[in-house]
C-alpha cells in the first residue's frame, strides 16, 4: 500500500521544484494581476471588488487601437514567417544532405538575440542607417530626412523585420525536421498514381506538414503577440502594442489606475491562453483525420 | 482524478513551506547607529541609471570618497524609478523585507511613495549637512511639484529644462511659444520633441502648457480631468497646430532624449531638450555636439525642479544611508556633481553659506561652451505643478495631440 503511494507520488515530487517556482512566479504574478485588476488592493485603501476596469475596456479607444496594432503585427508577421520559413524548408530539402553551408546558414539568425538584431535594424533601416547613406550617397535622396521611416513608424516596419529575420529560420527548422522524417513513400505512390508535382506538394506533402506548419505559426503569432523589447525599442509611441501599453500603465506612479493597467494585463493573458486552446482544437480536428503531429 | 489530487495536496504543501520562509519581519533600523558599527556594511542606492555621467559620478567619485571617510561600501543598483516603486509596492503588499537604503526620486513618484507609506522618516533633521548647508526658505527645499517635504527626502541636486540649437544652422533661437512655431514652419521636417509619458517629454509639454496659459491657470486648477482640460485646450490645440510641421508630420515623435539628442546630433532636427542644464557641454566634450551648439531658454522661463533622496520604509541599512544622504549633500561633493566633465548637475546648497575654501573649489569649475551661467538660469526658472496632475496631462497629451 504504502509503496503504491510512493510510486505514484514520485513522478509529482521529481517535477515539484519546478512546479514550485512555476507557482511562485507565474501563478502567483498572475492570481496578483487578477485580484489586483478586480480593483482590491487593501494595503493601498482598495476595496472595491468589480469588473468594471473590464468594461471600461471595451470603451477605452487607446487600448482598442492597440489590440488592433498587436494583432496586425503578430498577423503579418507570423504569416509571411511561416511563407518564406515553408520555402526555405522546401529549398534546403531539395538540395540534399550534402549541403552544410544552407544547414548552418539559417540557424545563424536563431543564436543572435533580438536585441541585437534591434540594433542592427536601427544601423540599417533608420533614416540615418546603410541605406539611407547609399541612396544619400547614390543621389536618390536629397536629405536623410527624404528616406522613409521604417523605424519608430506606425506600420511597425522595423518591428515585423526583425521578427521576419528571427522567424523565418524558426519555421525552416521546425517544418525541416518534419519534412525530412516524412515517409517518402507516399510522395512515390503518388508518384507512381500519376499525380503532378503540384498535386502532390498540395495533396500529400502539405497536410502531412500541417501540423508542424500550424505549431510553427501559433508559435510565431503568439510570441509576437506577447513580445516586449522589440516593439518597445522599434515601435511609435502613437502605436503601441498591448504588452507596451499594459507597462506604460503599471508604471504610472497613479495607484488608482492601477487595477486598470492590470485588466489591461490579465486580457493579455486571456487572449493568448485562447490561441493555444484555439491550437488543442485544431490539432484534435486533425488527429481525427488521421494527421499527427504538432507540439501538445 | 487520483493524480490529479496527489498533484494539489503536493503543491499546497509546497506553498505552506514556502509561505513559511517568505513572511520575514520588516528590517526595523534603529535611529543612531554608532559609526563604528556600521563600518565593513553596505548601502543600496537605487535609482536612474541611464546616463554614463551619473553613474561614473557614483561609482568613481561618491563612492570611494565615501568608503574612505566611512569605512561603508557604496553599491548602486540602476533601475528606473517606475519599477523601483512597483519593487517597493510589491514589498509593502507582502510586508516584505527589502534591499533598497536609499531611492533617487522626486514629483509624481515622491507624491505616490509618500501616500502609500513607502517611506522611512522623516529624515531631513538627521542628516547634518541639511542643516548647516542648505537654505530652510528655499521652496525646493519645503516643496516637491506642490507636495509637502515634510523632512521625507533630502534635496540631491536641481535641474532644469533646457533647449539646445546649432548657430550654424538657425540665425535666432525661439525665446517663445510663438517664435517656436515660426522656426518649425521655416524648418519643416525638421523639429520635434520627446513624447510623454518620458520624463523630459513631459516637462517640454508643460513648459509649452506655461507659455499659452501661464504656469498659474494650471496650478490653479482643482484636480480634475475635466476642468484641466478645459484650461490647457489651447496648449493642445496650439501642440496640433505644431503637427504639420514636425518631423513625419507628428506621426510619430522620439520615445527618449537620447534619441531626439542622436537625431540632433546626425542633423536631423533642429533643436535638442534636455532635462541636464549643462548637456551641451557635455555633448561638445564628448565630440557628439558641433562646437557651434548654444544652450537656450523661454524668455518667460523654463521648468525647473529638484531630484531628492528618500529612504524606503524597509531599508536594510539606513543609518548607513542616512550617513550617504548626509556625504553626497557635503559641499565637496556637490562640486564635484556640479563640473560638467562628472555630471553637470546644478548643488543643492546655499552659496552664502560655503567657507572660503568650498566657494574657491565652486569658482575653479569651468563647465565649458555653450552653456548658460547659473544665474540666467535661475532668472528663467519656473516651478512645477502638482505632481498629480502630471499623470493627467500625460494622458491629454497622448488622447489630443498624439491621437489626434
Amino acid at each position: 500500500m504504502k509503496s503504491a503511494f510512493f510510486r505514484t507520488a514520485k513522478p509529482y515530487l521529481l517535477v515539484l521544484p519546478f512546479l514550485c517556482i512555476m507557482i511562485f512566479v507565474f501563478v502567483g504574478g498572475l492570481v496578483q494581476a487578477v485580484v489586483q485588476s478586480l480593483g482590491y488592493m487593501p494595503v493601498f485603501g482598495m476595496y472595491e471588488v468589480s469588473l468594471r476596469h473590464y468594461a471600461a475596456l471595451f470603451s477605452n479607444a487607446r487600448f482598442l487601437s492597440s489590440l488592433r496594432h498587436t494583432f496586425y503585427i503578430a498577423f503579418v508577421s507570423s504569416v509571411l514567417s511561416v511563407f518564406f520559413g515553408v520555402l526555405i524548408a522546401f529549398a534546403i530539402d531539395k538540395t540534399k544532405a550534402g549541403n552544410k553551408i544552407s544547414y548552418t546558414l539559417y540557424k545563424i539568425p536563431i543564436v543572435i538575440p533580438h536585441i541585437v538584431v534591434v540594433i542592427l535594424a536601427i544601423q540599417i533601416f533608420f533614416q540615418t542607417g546603410i541605406i539611407s547613406r547609399f541612396a544619400y550617397n547614390l543621389g536618390i535622396i536629397d536629405s536623410a530626412l527624404d528616406f522613409p521611416l521604417l523605424i519608430f513608424d506606425r506600420w511597425g516596419f522595423g518591428i515585423m523585420a526583425v521578427y521576419l529575420y528571427k522567424q523565418v529560420p524558426f519555421v525552416t527548422l521546425t517544418v525541416f525536421a518534419v519534412l525530412r522524417g516524412l515517409n517518402k513513400q507516399y510522395i512515390k505512390i503518388a508518384e507512381n498514381l500519376g499525380a503532378s508535382s503540384f498535386q502532390i506538394l498540395r495533396q500529400v506533402t502539405l497536410p502531412l506538414l500541417a501540423p508542424s506548419i500550424l505549431s510553427a505559426f501559433l508559435i510565431t503569432f503568439a510570441f509576437a503577440f506577447g513580445a516586449f523589447e522589440v516593439p518597445f525599442l522599434l515601435g511609435s509611441p502613437a502605436r503601441l502594442t498591448l504588452p507596451i501599453l499594459a507597462y506604460f500603465d503599471f508604471r504610472s506612479p497613479v495607484l488608482a489606475s492601477r487595477p486598470a493597467a492590470m485588466a489591461v494585463s490579465v486580457s493579455i493573458s486571456i487572449i493568448s491562453l485562447s490561441f493555444i486552446l484555439v491550437y488543442a482544437q485544431l490539432l484534435h480536428l486533425l488527429s481525427k483525420r488521421g494527421i499527427k503531429g504538432g507540439f501538445l | 482524478m487520483k493524480k490529479f489530487l496527489f498533484a494539489v495536496i503536493l503543491l499546497m504543501l509546497s506553498v505552506a513551506v514556502f509561505t513559511a520562509c517568505g513572511s520575514d519581519d520588516t528590517a526595523q533600523t534603529s535611529s543612531d547607529v554608532p559609526l563604528e558599527e556600521l563600518r565593513g556594511t553596505t548601502v543600496t542606492f537605487y535609482g536612474w541609471g541611464g546616463s554614463s555621467f551619473t553613474n561614473n559620478w557614483l561609482d568613481n567619485i561618491v563612492a570611494p570618497s565615501f568608503y574612505e571617510e566611512y569605512g561603508i561600501t557604496l553599491h548602486r543598483v540602476p533601475m528606473d524609478i517606475g519599477d523601483i516603486l512597483n519593487k517597493l509596492i510589491g514589498e509593502r503588499q507582502a510586508n516584505a523585507s527589502g534591499d533598497i537604503d536609499v531611492v533617487w526620486i522626486n514629483g509624481e513618484n515622491f507624491y505616490t511613495a509618500l501616500n502609500a507609506g513607502l517611506l522611512y522618516g522623516p529624515i531631513t533633521h538627521r542628516v547634518e549637512n541639511f542643516a548647516r548647508y542648505l537654505d530652510p526658505t528655499n521652496p525646493d527645499n519645503l516643496y516637491d511639484f506642490g507636495t509637502h517635504i515634510g523632512g521625507m527626502q533630502v534635496p540631491y541636486g536641481r535641474a532644469q529644462l533646457v533647449f539646445a540649437g546649432d548657430t550654424a544652422v538657425l540665425d535666432s533661437f525661439p525665446t517663445n511659444a510663438q517664435e517656436l512655431m515660426e522656426m518649425a514652419r521655416a524648418n519643416p521636417n525638421r523639429f520635434t520633441y520627446v513624447a510623454p509619458p518620458d520624463f523630459t517629454g513631459s516637462a517640454f509639454v508643460r513648459n509649452l502648457i506655461y507659455e499659452i496659459v501661464g504656469f498659474e491657470a494650471l496650478f490653479d486648477a482643482p484636480n480634475c480631468e475635466d476642468t484641466i482640460y478645459e484650461i490647457i485646450r489651447p496648449a493642445l490645440d496650439f501642440m496640433i497646430e505644431l503637427k504639420p510641421y514636425l518631423w513625419q508630420e507628428g506621426r510619430t515623435y522620439p520615445t527618449s532624449t537620447a534619441m531626439l539628442n542622436d537625431m540632433f546630433a546626425d542633423g536631423l532636427a533642429v533643436m535638442a531638450i534636455s532635462y541636464t542644464p549643462l548637456f551641451v557641454a557635455q555633448m561638445i566634450l564628448a565630440g557628439e555636439f558641433p562646437k557651434t551648439t548654444q544652450t537656450f531658454v523661454f524668455d518667460n522661463g523654463n521648468i525647473g525642479n529638484t531630484h531628492y533622496m528618500a529612504i524606503p520604509f524597509n531599508a536594510p541599512n539606513s543609518s548607513a544611508a542616512l550617513r550617504l544622504i548626509n556625504h553626497i549633500i557635503s559641499p565637496e561633493i556637490q562640486i564635484t556633481k556640479y563640473d560638467a566633465r562628472n555630471w553637470g548637475d546644478f548643488p543643492v546648497f546655499d552659496v552664502n553659506r560655503l567657507n572660503p575654501e568650498q566657494l574657491e573649489l565652486l569658482n575653479a569649475i569651468d563647465n565649458g561652451a555653450g552653456i548658460l551661467t547659473a544665474a540666467q538660469l535661475q532668472d528663467h526658472r519656473l516651478p512645477e505643478v502638482q505632481a498629480y496632475k502630471i499623470p493627467i496631462i500625460d494622458r491629454l497629451w497622448i488622447e489630443h495631440v498624439l491621437m489626434h
